[in-house]
């Protein structure tokens, strides 16, 4: 019985040791001639920091097809790691063996905002990320309940008492988008934070809050239903969809319309796409011109309308420009303990209190 | 009789002074964090403490008293709902032995899905527990070993397309 | 009127029915795997429906989702294991059942309840879709916060006899789950620097530590199987069947609750479990019994279970705000089909809209039956040697701790709960109110925290609220109030006598 058991044990161990040498042998292989030949028959991980369901992934999952078709022999799985805020997935994927099989699907301006803000277990830097392109750049809108006393940006300004806004966690990039421009022009705002999933639309539809930020799909549905009124935009220019709506820039003062362009350049750098740094060069392009090709492909288009969409993409070698420039963003505003800021605002608040 | 009456209240004593230990420490930790932070952990914390506390001197109180019967009548009555209906009782020496071994079996079976990774950890694993230590039939053996992988394969990577942990080792065998 | 009926003919085509087969197939095989629950399978579904016309893709995500609440709670009740948050409060009555050799019944009664509590939950549906909006405007923060007070209380009931372990366990949930990120403050707590704790302590690797794990060291040490007893399994699933039928009115009232709870977004479906357990028995003649296989204790959790779906997609569709993670997935499918959620889908759309309500009906009963049809099966599993159950069930729910997210650590996570979770059934700790605190504990952070931002103490007295927080008061004191009365009565009648 005990010689049946080493050999047993043997056997296994050895069948073990077989698997791992044959697994690495075949998965190992020798330098590809090209960076085409390279990609034929392997599995690209396409990392997505969002959870399934949300705006991310389902770009993610309606572009990957297409580039998979632009990259022939290859294959490409969409992984979602969207813990820690994503953090946790963009870790990897700046970390991950710079091949080219590791792609990440990100939000650049929740990325940056969490790089600049020093936030403990952020591993990576965008500044050293290859960008392979960006699949879309939504509008940011403020917007104000119906049931509130405001109808436009100058009710807002024009407003004496302190009123509050919804929002569903510190260190979003709206969140601080709205604190930012509160700073700037001294607004009597306080967010509210901590509701649940969405929760935040449903108090401004109410009325509980006054007010929001989000993306512009976000805001649509309530737009449309006549919940809520738009009036702000976090971009450079007036957009088509909100030509009506003052942009950022146009509300601030002389002095920190700075500012205003820097949180709209932040925003332009919205869906995008990254590899990890030192991928090899011919990689890198065979990456962009597959994202490329994909973006004008009239299949995809096609898809992003029918998901209702925005189709606002930007060449890897755009998206890198975007990348310097949103990294001038003045770190005072976006670094510090957000928590001790807000709680003298609460203080302040809870003295002007009034049952909603 | 009496022996095992005192081992049966050590290990609740030794349970909840680990507790009562560990959330002192929380506390102190709690004390650094912002107070909105701070409030409900804060709360709960000191609650706890203090359920433990009462509990600790309630387990002293029970021991000081002599009735060994008695002590038993109290404890039937503080079942909770997952007491099975037939008690087994295993000698205690045979149980501590197992307890161990299957501790082991788990962190050795979780420290070679790390190294090798799922695909490679589970049929080891499978074949050592099965035919090593239980002498289980063969074909049994097999049966269930490739079943399980095969099933897992299918279904987590044919079907659902997740990418399996593949363990450090893999990770020295990733194409350049 | 006509819609309802016409949702119903707009589902009658093989293809579609086949995707609901196929839906339902494949979420039970999905449910079935310990700590795999319905997100997974949604998220991983939702891609490959895109391809499919609107019926067929729903047919198959709506459908199969009712399916994956009777997967859970198959596992639930067979092994101990609860398949997700909601089926935990099944496991309360649901294992002792099978240790008692009484699986068949359980299952029935769990199926039956599940199947019909899924159509309550899909009738109020259809009914609330002219009102959904105001419906769901209703509820806010203050009614998050007293509804998931209410689910701790469940804490006090299943602890009975033991309160203050039950409570302790329970505290210490409530603390598990001020772990990591508090996004009230952007701070982090008890995380130690260790980023995979940012999300804090994922319920998943908990639930199978705590419950499969731990159940496997039990049975190896023991080395016994799950239950010694064999009872023929038909003539149990009939006499479980029998027993929602028996109780048909605290069935009704915890599908109703249920699916109340569910319209609220952001309660969850767990509270809902906890809620109607705590109700059940709290309203019951012989409170003693649960705990140790009442099959009311099966039947009130599993009627709200799958009634709140129906709740839950209220929300979802009016808003496009899900009532939880799978409504999300949900909401992203319906936009891929060019479905917007929000008034213009309840206005445009009631056909399609009535076809969903169907579908939740059609997906729970076919669920139910197929899970009914594998329950012979499935309920010998609990005579097999523990010597081949042991290695197995260690695989595989090693498999869905780590798959949900796809972190190595959640399987040290798991293995740690495995053995805390095995010292505190040896020790008599209940396992299950930490998992409630667990659930529980960050919602009532948030909502409270909102709450008190902005109403001030004063969101106590909101009706909802109030309404809420004096049926807990009425539930908890309920037991004391009827001893007293039966007091009363007993002296009462002796004094009756005397004279």
């Amino acid at each position: 019985m005990k010689k049946k058991e080493k050999t047993a044990v043997s056997i296994c161990l050895a069948l073990a040791l077989i698997l791992c040498v044959g697994t690495a042998t075949f998965a190992g292989g020798q330098k590809a001639a090209t960076a085409e030949e390279f990609f034929k028959g392997k599995t690209i991980n396409f990392i997505v920091t969002n959870e399934p369901g949300s705006g991310f992934d389902t770009y993610t999952r309606a572009v990957a097809p297409y580039v998979q078709k632009n990259i022939p022999g290859s294959k490409i799985i969409v992984t979602n790691m969207d813990e820690a805020g994503g953090i946790i997935g963009q870790n990897k994927a700046f970390a991950a063996e710079p091949n080219g099989l590791t792609i990440c699907m990100t939000s650049g301006a929740g990325m940056l905002f969490a790089q600049l803000r020093e936030l403990p277990g952020v591993k990576f830097d965008l500044r050293e990320h290859i960008w392979l392109g960006r699949v879309a750049a939504e509008v940011h809108v403020m917007v104000v309940s119906a049931k509130s006393p405001f109808r436009s940006w100058d009710d807002v300004v024009s407003y004496k008492e302190p009123f509050r806004f919804s929002a569903s966690g510190v260190g979003s990039d709206d969140y601080i988008v709205v604190e930012i421009i509160r700073d700037a022009l001294d607004l009597p705002l306080e967010q509210i934070v901590g509701y649940e999933e969405g929760g935040e639309w449903l108090a401004t539809v109410k009325g509980e809050a006054w007010g929001v930020q989000g993306s512009w799909s976000s805001v649509r549905q309530f737009m449309d239903s006549g919940d809520v009124i738009p009036v702000l935009q976090t971009t450079t220019e007036r957009s088509d969809i909100l030509p009506d709506v003052p942009t950022i820039v146009e509300v601030l003062p002389e002095d920190k319309k700075d500012l205003g362009r820097a949180c709209a350049s932040i925003f332009a750098f919205d869906r995008v796409i990254c590899a990890p740094p030192g991928v090899p060069e011919d990689r890198v392009r065979v990456l962009r011109e597959a994202f490329k090709k994909a973006f004008d492909d009239p299949g995809y288009q096609a898809d992003l309308k029918k998901l209702k969409r925005p189709h606002v993409p930007a060449t890897g070698e755009e998206t890198e420009t975007m990348n310097d420039a949103a990294s001038l963003c003045p770190s005072r505003y976006t670094g510090g303990n957000f928590g001790e800021a807000s709680e003298g605002r609460r203080r302040l608040a809870r003295s002007h209190r009034r049952l909603a | 009789m009496s022996s095992k009456k005192t081992l049966k209240l050590s290990s609740n004593m030794i349970f909840l002074l680990v507790v009562e230990a560990l959330f002192a420490y929380l506390a102190v930790r709690t004390f650094s964090y912002s107070s909105v932070a701070a409030l409900m952990p804060g709360i709960i914390i000191g609650f706890i403490l203090l359920v433990t506390t009462i509990l600790v001197v309630r387990e002293l109180w029970l021991s000081l008293r002599k009735a060994g019967s008695d002590a038993a009548a109290e404890e039937e009555q503080t079942t909770v709902p997952e007491a099975d209906p037939a008690p087994r009782e295993t000698d205690p020496k045979v149980a501590r032995m197992r307890e161990l071994e299957i501790i082991g079996w788990l962190a050795g079976f979780g420290l070679t899905i790390y190294l090798l990774g799922f695909l490679v950890a589970i049929p080891i694993f499978m074949f050592l527990f099965l035919r090593i230590r239980f002498s289980t039939k063969w074909l049994t053996t097999a049966a269930i070993t490739i079943g399980i992988e095969v099933g897992v394969y299918l279904i987590f990577i044919v079907w659902l397309q997740t990418m399996l942990y593949s363990g450090l080792i893999a990770k020295l065998f990733i194409p350049h | 009127m006509e819609q309802l009926w016409m949702g119903l003919i707009s589902l009658i085509s093989p293809v579609t029915l086949l995707y609901l087969l196929l839906g339902v197939v494949i979420f039970m095989v999905i449910g079935l795997l310990p700590g795999l629950s319905g997100p997974v399978g949604m998220a991983l579904l939702v891609p490959i429906t895109y391809g499919l016309g609107k019926e067929a893709a729903f047919a198959m995500l709506i459908g199969g989702h009712s399916a994956v609440m009777f997967a859970g709670s198959i596992t639930a009740i067979v092994l101990g294991i609860p398949g997700t948050g909601l089926n935990v409060a099944t496991t309360f009555d649901g294992f002792p059942l099978t240790k008692q050799g009484r699986a068949g019944e359980a299952m029935g009664a769990a199926a039956c309840s599940s199947a019909m509590g899924g159509a309550v939950g899909a009738f109020v549906l259809a009914a609330a879709i002219p009102i959904m909006r105001p419906l769901v405007l209703a509820f806010g923060p203050p009614e998050i916060f007293a509804i998931c007070l209410l689910g701790i209380t469940t804490v006090a009931f299943i602890s009975k006899g033991n309160i203050l372990k039950g409570v302790l366990m329970g505290l210490v949930g409530v603390f598990l789950s001020t772990i990591g990120f508090n996004p009230i403050t952007g701070s982090l707590r008890y995380t130690f620097n260790i980023t995979v704790l940012w999300d804090g302590v994922e319920l998943i690797a908990v639930i199978v530590g705590l419950f499969a794990f731990s159940e496997m060291i039990e049975l190896f040490v023991n080395a016994h199987s799950i239950s010694d007893r064999e009872m023929p399994v038909i003539r149990g699933i009939f006499k479980g069947i029998l027993a929602v039928f028996k109780n048909w009115f605290l069935f009704l009232r915890c599908a109703v609750i249920g699916t109340i709870i569910g319209v609220i977004p952001g309660v969850g479906g767990p509270s809902a479990t906890f809620v109607t357990y705590a109700h059940a028995v709290s309203t019951s003649k012989n409170p003693e019994k649960f705990g140790k296989g009442a099959i009311e204790g099966v039947i009130a959790p599993e009627s709200a279970n799958d009634a709140k779906d129906g709740g839950a997609l209220i929300p979802t569709l009016a808003f496009g705000i899900p009532g939880s993670t799978t409504m999300a997935i949900l909401v992203a499918a319906l936009l891929m089909h060019g479905l917007d959620p929000g008034p213009e889908l309840l206005l445009t759309q009631q056909t399609f809209l009535f076809s969903l309500v169907w579908l939740v009906i059609l997906g729970g009963i076919l669920g139910a039956i197929i899970g009914l049809g594998a329950a012979g099966f499935l309920s010998k599993i609990t005579t097999v040697s523990y010597k081949i159950l042991v290695p197995v069930i260690v695989t595989i729910s090693a498999l869905g701790a780590v798959v949900y997210r796809g972190l190595f650590s959640d399987l040290i996570i798991a293995v740690v709960f495995g053995i805390v979770g095995y010292i505190m059934k040896k020790l008599n700790y209940p396992k299950t109110t930490l998992l409630i605190g667990l659930v529980l504990g960050n919602k009532i952070e948030k909502s409270l925290f909102v709450s008190t931002e902005l109403y001030g103490y004063h969101f106590l007295f909101r009706p909802i609220t109030l309404t809420i927080l004096i049926i807990l008061v009425g539930i908890l004191l309920w037991p004391f109030v009827n001893s007293w009365i039966k007091k009363l009565k007993r002296i009462n009648s002796r004094t009756d006598v005397g004279r």
